[in-house]
């Protein structure tokens, strides 16, 4: 006489309703053994979802085969979905229960695995659950992005809210007696005196225990703001919408709190940036004569004052002064003269780009109205609020005097842009200084102008020798759209033409792409 | 007005036009040149980055 385990397993209150009791089920794998003369080993009645096996009483069913090998021949269930929806995990397991002489039998849809074309059928038993569990996961995930999008919190409330119903009995959620201690944080975030963990400390104190962990996902939260941050899927972007749901906190406070937060962690793992200094344009640009290393630029304290110098890092002791050195860069764009033919189409280029920050600018423009007039309503709302005494005269003239600064911010920003349209023809010909006077052009820019500049135009290291600054190599579209000039050079140092060519640039080979420089 | 495209068609390197890729390269320089000069002129003239 065979002996079998019996198991019988549902996972919702659903299926209890749809027949899948287990009791049920128990009832009808007991009358299958009784009229096929099997007897029962035992029985394991699991409560469990079948998306793994890792199951509590399949493991220990598993456990029981392996303890009474050769003592059982058969594992029973009802259907092969009460075995497991998950149809890779499944072949696996019916692999390992294969190995220990076991038999796998669904009583309501028996199949004789020695028969291999039964295997496709077994497929289709397996696969069928996966399918139902998987559609239906997509339609619950799909429901809550859906409603999510319409401002409704859907899954588990954030802390100082409750999930309720509303009176279309759909799911909302309401602030709860944890309410104010969020409003107690945020608050004292945005004051950025106290540390972020002190400040959750005080709070655990008053009763409102936090980890730290879930303490910084909370004020990161915009939740709390009465907005609903949805993260990207596999055909959206991520978005933020505005929700239903009563804010605990204005806007503004939690992007005060957010700045708070990024200006402290900034500090915190802020990383070593050597910052630009406008006294030594030339730092990375520069190369040691004597060992081809980069010079930096520091100033020398002596004789009361602080004198600048450009030197190399690598031992040898090159030092080289400031005013040398740029004065040297000077002339050497000096002699760079862009060919007349080209003024014509850098006009057209500086035109293309007016033209195209213009189309941007009135974008910004745009965005800069919806602005001020969102700012504006919220004044009114403040006002309102003030008047029905929801709020106290403190905070209503703090809040007002912010919304009134940024409107206008927002409003001589609006002007800015509104003149700058008008003048075109006076950018256009200040931009034309560029070409029409590199040297004067270079000395009058700020710091990222000038290395922008010089990294447009030279893709190797400048060499600072005999008084002269020369290149290892220059953009090749330099070379076609410039004349250099060479006679005065050759007037001052007495050098042969070809000399100064050489010592001016060497011209690669080839057609080399633009290489810009930034930041040193 | 003449585009910047039409304008390169008319220069010439010893007589023959630039090839596709030598005009890109130039138009690519001249861009960044004119981003740079913009720029300039907007800081010279106390505008924010909004304006640019």
């Amino acid at each position: 006489m065979e002996r079998a385990i019996l198991y019988t397993r549902v996972s919702t209150d659903e299926q209890a309703e749809k027949g899948y009791s287990l009791a049920d089920q128990k009832d009808k794998l007991l009358r299958y053994c009784n009229d096929h003369n099997i007897e029962v080993a035992a029985i394991f009645v699991e409560d469990h979802s079948a998306k793994t096996f890792n199951r509590p009483e399949f493991s220990k069913l598993l456990d029981y085969i392996k303890n009474h090998k050769g003592q059982v021949q058969q594992l029973l269930f009802h259907k092969w979905d009460r075995f497991s929806r998950n149809a890779t995990d499944s072949f696996i397991m019916i692999r390992q229960l294969e190995k220990l002489n076991i038999r796998l039998c669904a009583i309501e849809q028996p199949l004789d695995l020695r028969i291999p074309e039964n295997k496709m059928i077994l497929a289709i038993y397996l696969t069928s659950p996966e399918i139902e569990n998987d559609r239906r996961s997509m339609n619950v995930t799909n429901g809550m992005r859906r409603a999510m999008k319409q401002g409704r919190w859907v899954c588990t409330a954030p802390r100082g809210y409750s999930n309720k119903r509303d009176e279309f009995n759909k799911p909302i959620i309401v602030p709860n007696i944890d309410a104010r201690f969020i409003q107690k944080a945020f608050t004292e975030l945005a004051k950025g005196i106290m540390p972020i963990d002190q400040i959750r400390r005080e709070l655990n104190k008053d009763g409102f225990v936090c980890s730290r962990t879930n303490f910084f996902r909370l004020i990161k939260n915009p939740v709390y703001c009465g907005k609903i941050q949805l993260k990207a899927n596999h055909d959206e972007e991520p978005i933020l919408v505005d929700a239903i749901h009563e804010p605990l906190i204005s806007e503004e406070l939690f992007y005060e709190v957010q700045n708070v937060l990024s200006g402290r962690s900034a500090k915190n793992n802020q990383p070593k940036v050597h910052k630009g200094n406008s006294s030594f344009p030339l730092r990375g640009f520069l190369e040691c004569p004597r060992c081809g290393k980069k010079l930096t630029g520091s100033a020398s304290k002596g004789n009361g004052g602080k004198y600048p110098y450009y030197h190399c890092l690598n031992g040898c002791a090159e030092r080289i002064k400031v005013e040398e050195v740029h004065k040297g860069v000077g002339e050497l764009l000096k002699s760079y003269s862009f060919k007349p033919e080209i003024r014509e189409l850098f006009r057209n280029v500086v035109m293309d780009s007016i033209n195209e920050s213009k189309v941007d600018r009135n974008t910004r423009i745009s965005n800069v109205n919806t602005e001020i007039e969102k700012t504006r309503k919220r004044l009114d709302s403040l006002q309102n609020k003030y008047i029905d005494n929801e709020i106290d005269k403190e905070d209503f003239y703090q809040l007002k005097a912010k919304y009134t600064s940024t409107i206008n911010d927002l409003t001589s920003k609006k002007e800015e842009a509104r003149i700058i349209t008008n003048d075109i023809s006076v950018q256009l010909n200040f931009c034309m200084g560029i070409l029409e006077n590199l040297s004067g052009f270079y000395e009058n820019a700020d710091l990222a102008g000038k290395q922008r500049i010089l990294g447009s135009i030279f893709t190797g290291n400048l060499i600072f020798s005999e008084k002269k600054v020369r290149t290892t190599k220059v953009n090749e579209v330099v070379s076609l759209l410039v004349n250099v000039s060479k006679d005065s050079e050759k007037k001052k140092t007495g050098q042969s033409k070809k000399k100064i060519e050489l010592s001016r640039w060497v011209i690669s080979e080839g057609l080399e792409p633009s290489t810009l420089r930034t930041g040193i | 007005m003449i585009t910047s495209k039409e304008c390169l068609k008319n220069l010439t390197k010893n007589g023959a036009s630039y090839n596709e890729q030598e005009s890109e390269k130039i138009l690519d320089f001249l861009k960044n040149f004119a981003d740079i000069a913009l720029k300039e002129y907007y800081r010279n003239n106390g505008k924010s980055d909004f304006i640019h």
